[in-house]
């Protein structure tokens, strides 16, 4: 499947017209036709399609993820360098945004159609809407501009000499903006898809039946209908794990955070191919782990799920 | 029609019917209501909103009039939000609707392809697209869609699955209808409306991204959209924050207006289905 994703990707980014030799002589103010040629024989640019569709596979066979022309390095060094900061932010947004939108979630749906349910409904459907690179606007204007709580660009201060702990509170307080910028969508996400989630679970006899045992309302709400409302939330986290990457690269450029989304959006601008490609294949890759984690986290939290495997 | 009734009965069907109907009467009278191009100068540069009356929004660094722009960038955000939903939805259609009814190594193959488009991060596709092929109106809507028509094809195809072995389809193989009858008679026509109803979220994906793509730069630069208004607003946050704030507004309103009125079909339909 990611073999899929690596063949499309090639032939779509080879489509194009003009390569990372062009964009390079005109960010050298332009070269003659000869120097072209030469730098082009020397990328390879120069054979035919399928040559180079061939060589970049089997380079990949050994890990090789390429040349990057723009930044005069190997691909998969300029990833692995920006990979953490991305997946640190990332982490937090999720956390974030699984944390309060699951409790939020529980205690709107704790009773379905009250008027905390209804503010705490109308409150997720705003922040929804509320597009990312927006809030992080807003956010940095608010915080950063106008209060000067906190910083509003970088991951850390730049030549701090900060080392420890030290380092780490200066890392987290420059990714607070970020994180609610990123997180508050997808809190508002799993929030109403809790609340919903929770609405069908009520309906169902073993809640009945608890209610019935004389349970305490409380005991009712965390243990039987909140745990059975969080299997659809699980498989949702891995369907958003896609399109939150796909955020952070908007989020890395307005809050100047040298991630992963950041090199995205600079292989971008310098036509470099080779990167482009490293970078759809790392994320796609990724994406491909997160769902594979949460399938095992969804085998622990539903028993019904490893045991049906067993049986088949 | 009656759909249509039910679902301005629902409170949010209501109020989303309410704004989508005055964005879209914005959209389609822009050029009455605010004549002129909107990337002309109109004042003074850096006018602060409320000051002037015939700038009632201000103007950004280089003199240009905010509210033509917002009015302009209305028209934009819609054409190409709905061209890219449309895109998205009719090709995902057709491909579940290929893999569903063909099975075997059709569908087999068709659903890699789908796997492949839904692990890989739609912006970033929409990203990589745009620097390839230039930032034109069409690119930017078939941009989108790519990164959007994975969601649809495989609930078709969950859905076809599920019709084709219904007995009325049986029954029409019966009297002899060809596959094709089959296919777009009996399967289409009732394997649509749970997709359709994806249309809200895809509308609404599909604005968003095209503003988060001119934000970042990748728009047609002779056009006016909400995101690279944002963007050059950016570069005088600190001394002019309203020029990123109203575009960022009108994105809101639209965005929430396409939320409630999605609510309200899906309520209308619940009420309409008995026993629920």
């Amino acid at each position: 499947m990611l073999l899929i994703v690596v063949v499309l990707t090639f032939l779509l980014l080879q489509s194009a017209s003009g390569d990372a030799v062009d964009a390079y002589l005109l960010s050298m103010g332009g070269g003659d036709a000869a120097i072209a040629q030469s730098l082009r024989q020397s990328y390879g640019l120069d054979q035919s399609e399928i040559a180079r569709l061939w060589l970049y596979l089997s380079s990949l066979a050994r890990l090789d993820l390429g040349w990057s022309v723009a930044f005069g390095r190997p691909v998969a060094d300029l990833i692995l360098e920006r990979l953490p900061n991305t997946l640190l932010l990332m982490g937090s947004a999720t956390a974030l945004a699984f944390g309060l939108g699951t409790s939020l979630g529980i205690v709107a749906g704790a009773r379905p159609e009250s008027t905390t349910d209804k503010v705490v409904s109308a409150l997720s459907l705003i922040l929804y809407a509320i597009p990312s690179f927006w809030l992080g606007l807003v956010l940095s204007i608010v915080f950063a501009v106008q209060l000067r709580w906190l910083p509003s660009s970088g991951i850390e201060t730049i030549a701090s000499g900060k080392s420890g702990f030290a380092r780490a509170a200066d890392i987290a307080l420059h990714l607070i903006l970020p994180v609610g910028a990123l997180g508050v969508i997808y809190m508002a996400l799993f929030l109403r898809v809790m609340r919903s989630a929770m609405a069908e679970v009520w309906k169902l006899d073993f809640v009945a039946f608890a209610r019935a045992k004389g349970l305490s309302r409380s005991r009712i709400v965390l243990r039987h209908v909140a745990r059975n409302a969080l299997l659809p939330l699980v498989t949702m986290l891995g369907l958003q794990s896609a399109a939150m990457l796909g955020g952070s690269v908007v989020i890395e450029s307005i809050f100047a955070i040298p991630g992963f989304g950041r090199l995205a959006q600079e292989a971008v601008t310098g036509r470099d191919t080779p990167l482009l490609i490293g970078i759809i294949l790392t994320s796609a890759l990724l994406v491909v782990l997160v769902n594979l984690l949460l399938d095992l986290v969804y085998a622990l939290l539903d028993p019904r799920v490893g045991a049906a495997e067993e049986g088949a | 029609m009656t759909l249509l009734r039910q679902t301005i009965g629902t409170g949010e069907g209501a109020i989303g019917a309410a704004i989508l109907s005055l964005l879209i009467l914005i959209a389609v009278f822009a050029s009455v209501l605010c004549p002129g191009d909107p990337l002309n100068i109109a004042g003074p540069p850096l006018t602060p909103p409320f000051t002037q009356g015939s700038l009632p929004l201000g103007t950004d660094s280089l003199g240009r009039d905010l509210l033509a722009g917002v009015v302009h960038g209305t028209r934009t955000s819609l054409s190409v939000g709905l061209a890219a939903a449309a895109a998205a939805m009719a090709f995902g259609v057709c491909i579940g609707l290929a893999a569903g009814f063909s099975g075997g190594i059709v569908d087999e193959a068709l659903m890699r392809l789908v796997d492949a488009f839904q692990i890989v991060p739609g912006f970033l596709l929409a990203l990589a697209f745009v620097s390839v092929a230039g930032s034109s109106a069409h690119v930017i809507v078939i941009a989108i869609a790519l990164g959007a028509w994975a969601g649809p094809a495989r609930l078709m195809r969950a859905q076809v699955l599920s019709i084709r072995e219904r007995e009325y389809v049986a029954a029409a193989r019966v009297i002899g209808a060809g596959p094709a009858e089959i296919v777009f008679k009996e399967i289409l026509p009732n394997a649509l409306p749970p997709v359709l109803s994806l249309s809200a979220i895809i509308v609404a994906a599909a604005i968003l991204t095209e503003s988060a793509l001119s934000f970042l730069g990748l728009s047609d630069p002779n056009v006016v959209t909400w995101g690279s208004m944002m963007s050059e607003g950016r570069n005088v946050l600190r001394s002019a924050t309203w020029l990123s704030i109203f575009p960022g507004l009108a994105l809101l309103t639209t965005v929430i207006g396409i939320y409630l009125l999605g609510e309200g079909v899906t309520k209308a339909i619940g009420r309409g289905r008995p026993g629920s």
